[in-house]
């Protein structure tokens, strides 16, 4: 207990409810910018969300000239670097971008280059290699889930290693996160279900690994308790706005629970998962989320049973004795997954996804014992673990 | 508890002396290091240092081991596990923390590949494990392994009875 401490961290201004993208022209003006430049990729373009943006800029008698709308699913080296050159080119003195986790990793990674100056972005690979603010960044989430808007990572690819790099650095977080649900509103209801369990996996593993501590749990709590208020209101009703509202705040949350106490086991094979069976992250999470927290069950039982009232509400925990209360929280999230499978067919396990195969296995396990979430997880894991976890995973018992 | 700073600095500079070649000599009688360490790129060097210019312990993957290349108080390696503070490596080499909780606790930054740090941790986990008596390396390691009492006392004994004689070698 004596050596007990923990840091929290989150400098990023929230602009969030109905029509907030119209306050940014001011706070950019506040920041002394007026030449910002966007970011964005062609799925975001044709969905008109741009139009959104566009418009409260020009309504503020701002035009936005600049606008790269190319970025690509898996970013590289070599797509921040141009970026960068047209940043400069168009003497641009701040970054807008719109889109998911590419687009926001790109801008990250572009904000290093315009910032620090250099042509190449290897000489920044790494954590805490950046010693001054970086340019005002605006992060405009069109999903919730991620929470990359409140993070301090970007993962781009090396073009030339074909290897993803990992930046760290709390200068990379952007000055100011957009949270309007007109962003989120056209989003189809499976990755609208895959993206909020990403986020419930963030604030779960916020609250249940080595780096909990007391403010990212109130983040962490909160929003499962968003998360699983609203998430059935938007399944049912996808173009209801305050709980498209609910659940971009809840991802918001949650990614500020996680980047200041970090994630575990779920990620860690989901992240291998993802990246040999090239199965959508939240669905990933979705799958092995009840599993994981059965394997870490009796170190964070307590944490567990804590979370009861936020997952299944305050009158079901008041009724669930104390000795049960952890396993009803697993239960809670099973049948929230359940709830998710009846309404829009998410997989609720390996083998219903119809993407992995079990020779697939070792690979995973490999990858997930030297992934970097496996250092804070509460109970160590080896391969073995793993492929336990995966078999468990497998499908959904009778 | 209060020690004295050159007491603490002494303190973790020997046991950085001890770990290092630990690691090199698990890395040659122990079969379990010995595959951890076969999944760092070979040359690869690593440091354990205090910041900003307390003690650093350097070793390096060869083609064959781990190669310790002794402890001073400059230099750079391709990984570096770094103590923010002297009074960190203390806690972390009196065993009231283990590394994972010390990475938790932001007491440790890392410069490198995340993947090779996991990889060196599971080295330093194994090595702990081995030579230190089973309740102070329940408090070192996040989980204990399943090894049998021959083998842990044969394995400690390998590495303790070879310690003095280990010695520094230059980098490939």
């Amino acid at each position: 207990m004596t050596s007990r401490y923990y840091e929290f961290y989150c400098p990023v201004k929230i602009l969030a409810g109905l029509k907030a993208l119209e306050h940014l022209p001011a706070e950019l003006a506040e920041r002394g910018c007026a030449a910002p430049m966007v970011l964005t990729d062609k799925g975001v373009r044709q969905a008109g969300l741009i139009d959104h943006v566009d418009l409260a800029f020009t309504e503020a008698g701002i035009s936005l000239d600049a606008v790269f709308d190319d970025i690509p699913p898996d970013s590289s080296t070599d797509v921040v670097e141009q970026i960068a050159r047209l940043f400069r080119e168009h003497n641009c003195d701040s970054l807008i971008a719109v889109g998911g986790g590419s687009v926001l990793d790109t801008a990250k990674a572009v904000n290093i280059l315009v910032s620090e100056g250099g042509e190449f972005l290897r000489a920044y690979v790494g954590a805490h290699k950046l010693t001054r603010p970086l340019k005002p960044l605006v992060a405009i989430a069109t999903t919730a889930g991620t929470g990359s808007e409140v993070t301090s990572v970007a993962v781009i690819k090396d073009t030339h290693k074909q290897k993803k790099d990992a930046f760290q650095s709390s200068h990379l977080m952007p000055a100011i996160a957009v949270i309007d649900p007109r962003m989120t509103l056209t989003v189809p209801p499976g990755i609208t279900a895959a993206t909020a369990m990403d986020a419930l996996t963030h604030a779960v593993e916020a609250y249940t690994c080595l780096a909990k501590n007391p403010i990212s749990d109130a983040y962490a709590a909160a929003a499962i308790r968003k998360i699983v208020a609203a998430l059935p209101t938007v399944l049912a009703d996808p173009g209801h706005t305050s709980a498209r509202l609910e659940l971009a705040e809840a991802a918001t949350m949650a990614g500020i629970a996680f980047s200041n106490s970090m994630v575990g086991l779920v990620h860690a094979i989901g992240h291998s998962l993802g990246a040999v069976c090239h199965l959508h992250h939240g669905t990933c999470m979705s799958l092995l989320l009840p599993y994981v927290l059965q394997y870490n069950y009796e170190t964070i039982r307590t944490d567990l049973a804590e979370l009861l009232p936020f997952l299944a509400g305050d009158e079901v925990a008041r009724a669930t004795p104390l000795d049960e209360r952890a396993k009803a929280s697993i239960a809670a999230i099973r049948d929230l997954r359940d709830m998710i499978f009846d309404a829009t067919q998410l997989p609720r396990s390996l083998g219903e996804s119809g993407k992995v195969d079990k020779s697939q296995f070792e690979k995973i396990a490999d990858l997930a014992v030297d992934d970097g979430a496996l250092m804070f997880n509460p109970v160590d894991a080896d391969r073995s673990d793993v492929l336990r976890i995966l078999e468990n995973a497998w499908e959904v018992p009778d | 508890m209060r020690i004295g700073s050159t007491l603490k600095r002494a303190y973790v500079s020997t046991m950085m002396r001890i770990v290092g070649r630990g690691l090199a000599i698990g890395s040659r009688v122990d079969s379990e290091i010995a595959r951890e360490l076969s999944h760092l790129p070979v040359e690869m060097t690593i440091a354990m240092r205090v910041y900003p210019n307390g003690p650093c312990c350097f070793l390096q993957r060869t083609h064959d081991d781990l190669a310790y290349l002794g402890v001073r108080d400059s230099g750079t390696a391709d990984m570096e596990i770094i103590f923010k503070h002297l009074q960190h490596a203390w806690l972390l080499y009196t065993f009231q923390e283990n590394t994972p909780v010390a990475f938790a606790r932001n007491r440790i930054v890392l410069d490198g590949e995340v993947a090779h740090a996991t990889v060196f941790n599971r080295c330093l986990a194994r090595l702990l494990s081995l030579i230190l008596p089973r309740v102070i390396a329940r408090r070192a390691v996040k989980r204990y392994p399943a090894i049998a009492l021959r083998d842990k006392l044969f394995l400690a004994a390998s590495i303790y009875l070879r310690l003095p004689l280990e010695r520094t070698r230059p980098a490939l």
